[in-house]
């Protein structure tokens, strides 16, 4: 960046970027390679006999894929040491990890699935690892909005949302077309039944031919979803919940972004939350009984079990309410406990 | 982010003979409501200015822009000799980044009506939060400038106690000696006392004469307190409707006002 002083000396600008002589060089030349081998690739070599032209998306596809990696490492490195050292350069250094590693992630999905098509017949399966890759993306694409939100009041949410759930900062966030989709997707998930959900998600596991998720997993996923959207909702009304003075107060001591959430909103925030995520705790576990439906060894299955063997209709009824008893009456008390351990005198 | 506390080569160049704050054509809008319209306004270094006017006039705004509370829509604010909202480019200005504010808001403290204190931390602790995180200084070091802060407001006792333990002035002083604590040229004070009980107003207001009798801090103040600015004010600054009506010496401007608005306006206030 060039600072050329003009009224009253201002300081020279702080670095904002990795740039240098070095780097530029080896920007152009980088840029020179990338066409050359994306020649190579493309263009000059010869078809495979099975894949025939699609693979040559390999030769974009994994690359990009491995220096997404890389990026990604680098950027949590930095990310890292930013924090331990607190120089700027660190800081600079995980921004520009993660603009990479946001466009190769998108490159190795589209590539990814382009390929796919032809390769395996699909562009898409939700196994594991393409799964979380689209999270990363996902993520990614959170991190640069966070990067950029202008330090007013409407951006403090959207920053809050993050540091909750990532649902809950694409639901704050004030590109509508980003937070549509959240919206729409939160709003969904908590306005059908828990027990619709799961008859949904196992009859599309059983039609799937890629997906081999037990009946453990299928309840699993289906009660994290279902409850993530009502954690997401209870954490952006807890950092709502959090006076504007107080954010006011943070900005006027100068404190970093770092120090404001640890230090001031979320030691506030967090208690109010606390007795919704109780609830929903002790509702998620109330509500396991229900994988009995898609076929889950739970209590409830056994206690079914047990009246089918020994023909007592009310016993082991009564044996697995107490077993549920057992569980959720110490864990509400710890909640509550918690609860007031964390409490603090109000102003 | 920044560098704990800007060099002191910053500090050198921004101390030659540079306004402490320096507006010129601040505009600022609430939707249709225009509450600063191309305000100028310039503070010396060490100047105490009270600026009054009625409610809604928009001077806590001032304030508020100052502190970056609020954005202005136009114009242009110097600290120190630097831009809070822009940067040098070229032979120009560019819109500021983050860290360049940042850099910049270390030279400004706000006392708040509110106190804002932090409810969860000791007195002791908030007063220690930002010289420890934002400027570097070991926890210890930090105590004892802390204890000596809460000393000077007369509060060494109170340190331990959090602010739901204190009384409204009690709150004050403590928030008075965080804003401190961080060392600023410049310290807003946004109606510090209006929220406090009668008797409780003459503590903090012996604070603020404390602070600017040494005489190195330079003061903005929006008060009600019209004995109070004639004692301490080196400047009144009469504001109403987005901008200022007249400014001079307390005497002036408190008994002699040359203009309609601040005579109405000084009326209704004696009235209570």
């Amino acid at each position: 960046m060039t600072t050329t002083p003009t009224e009253a000396s201002p300081p020279a600008a702080p670095a904002t970027s990795t740039a240098s002589p070095l780097t530029r060089v080896l920007g152009a030349l980088s840029a020179v390679g990338v066409v050359l081998v994306g020649w190579l690739g493309l263009v000059a070599s010869p078809p495979d006999v099975v894949q025939q032209d699609s693979v040559r998306l390999i030769y974009v596809h994994v690359p990009a894929v491995t220096w997404m990696y890389v990026a990604v490492f680098l950027c949590a490195f930095a990310s890292f040491m930013w924090l331990r050292k607190r120089t700027d350069g660190w800081d600079v250094l995980a921004a520009s990890a993660a603009e990479i590693a946001t466009v190769l992630t998108g490159l190795g999905l589209i590539t990814g699935a382009v390929w796919g098509r032809p390769t395996w017949g699909v562009y898409w399966v939700w196994d594991a690892r393409l799964t979380s890759t689209a999270i990363l993306f996902v993520l990614l694409l959170g991190y640069q909005a966070l990067r950029r939100y202008p330090a007013e009041p409407q951006a403090r949410s959207r920053m809050a949302a993050v540091l909750g759930l990532l649902l809950a900062l694409g639901r704050r966030s004030g590109n509508r077309f980003v937070r549509w989709p959240f919206v729409a997707f939160i709003e969904f998930i908590r306005s059908t039944p828990l027990l619709v959900q799961l008859f949904f998600a196992q009859a599309y596991v059983r039609a799937s031919d890629s997906l081999t998720w037990s009946p453990i997993t299928i309840l699993v996923v289906v009660l994290g979803i279902h409850y993530a959207t009502y954690c997401s909702e209870a954490y952006r009304a807890g950092i709502n919940s959090v006076p504007p003075g107080q954010w006011e107060a943070a900005t006027a001591l100068n404190l970093g972004p770092t120090t404001k959430w640890l230090r001031v909103i979320l030691p506030q925030a967090i208690p109010n939350v606390l007795p919704s995520l109780g609830n929903f705790l002790v509702a998620a576990f109330k509500d396991a009984p229900l994988g009995f439906i898609v076929g889950v060894p739970e209590l409830l299955f056994f206690a079914n079990t047990v009246r089918g063997s020994d023909f007592r209709p009310t016993e082991p009824y009564i044996l697995a309410g107490v077993g549920f008893l057992l569980v959720s009456i110490p864990a509400a008390w710890a909640v509550r406990r918690l609860e007031r351990k964390i409490a603090y005198e109000r102003t | 982010m920044s560098a704990p506390e800007t060099t002191a080569t910053d500090r050198d160049i921004s101390a030659k003979g540079a306004a402490a704050v320096r507006m010129r054509g601040v505009d600022k809008a609430f939707g249709p409501n225009k509450v600063l319209a191309e305000l100028d306004l310039d503070v010396e270094p060490g100047e105490r200015v009270v600026i009054i006017g009625p409610s809604g006039s928009g001077k806590t705004t001032i304030l508020r822009v100052i502190m970056t509370l609020e954005r202005p829509d136009a114009g242009t604010i110097q600290v120190g000799g630097r831009h809070l909202y822009h940067q040098p480019h070229g032979n120009g200005l560019k819109p500021a980044s983050e860290k360049h504010i940042r850099s910049v808001r270390s030279d400004i403290g706000m006392v708040f009506q509110h106190f804002n204190l932090f409810p969860h931390m000791t007195a002791l602790e908030n007063i220690m939060l930002a010289p420890v995180k934002v400027h570097g200084k070991s926890r210890d070091e930090a105590r004892a400038r802390g204890m000596e802060l809460l000393d000077s407001v007369g509060l060494a006792h109170a340190a331990n106690q959090t602010p739901g333990q204190l009384s409204g002035g009690q709150k004050q002083r403590v928030a008075i000696a965080r804003s401190l604590a961080n060392e600023p040229r410049v310290m807003l004070f946004d109606e510090v006392t209006s929220a406090l009980d009668p008797e409780l107003v003459g503590d903090v207001l012996e604070v603020l004469r404390r602070i600017a009798e040494e005489g190195k801090t330079t003061m903005m103040l929006v008060t009600h307190e019209m004995g109070f600015a004639r004692e301490v004010a080196d400047r009144v600054v009469m504001f109403d409707a987005g901008a200022v009506v007249e400014e001079g010496p307390p005497a002036q401007i408190l008994d002699e006002p040359r203009e309609e608005r601040t005579r109405s306006f000084l009326g209704a206030v004696r009235e209570h």
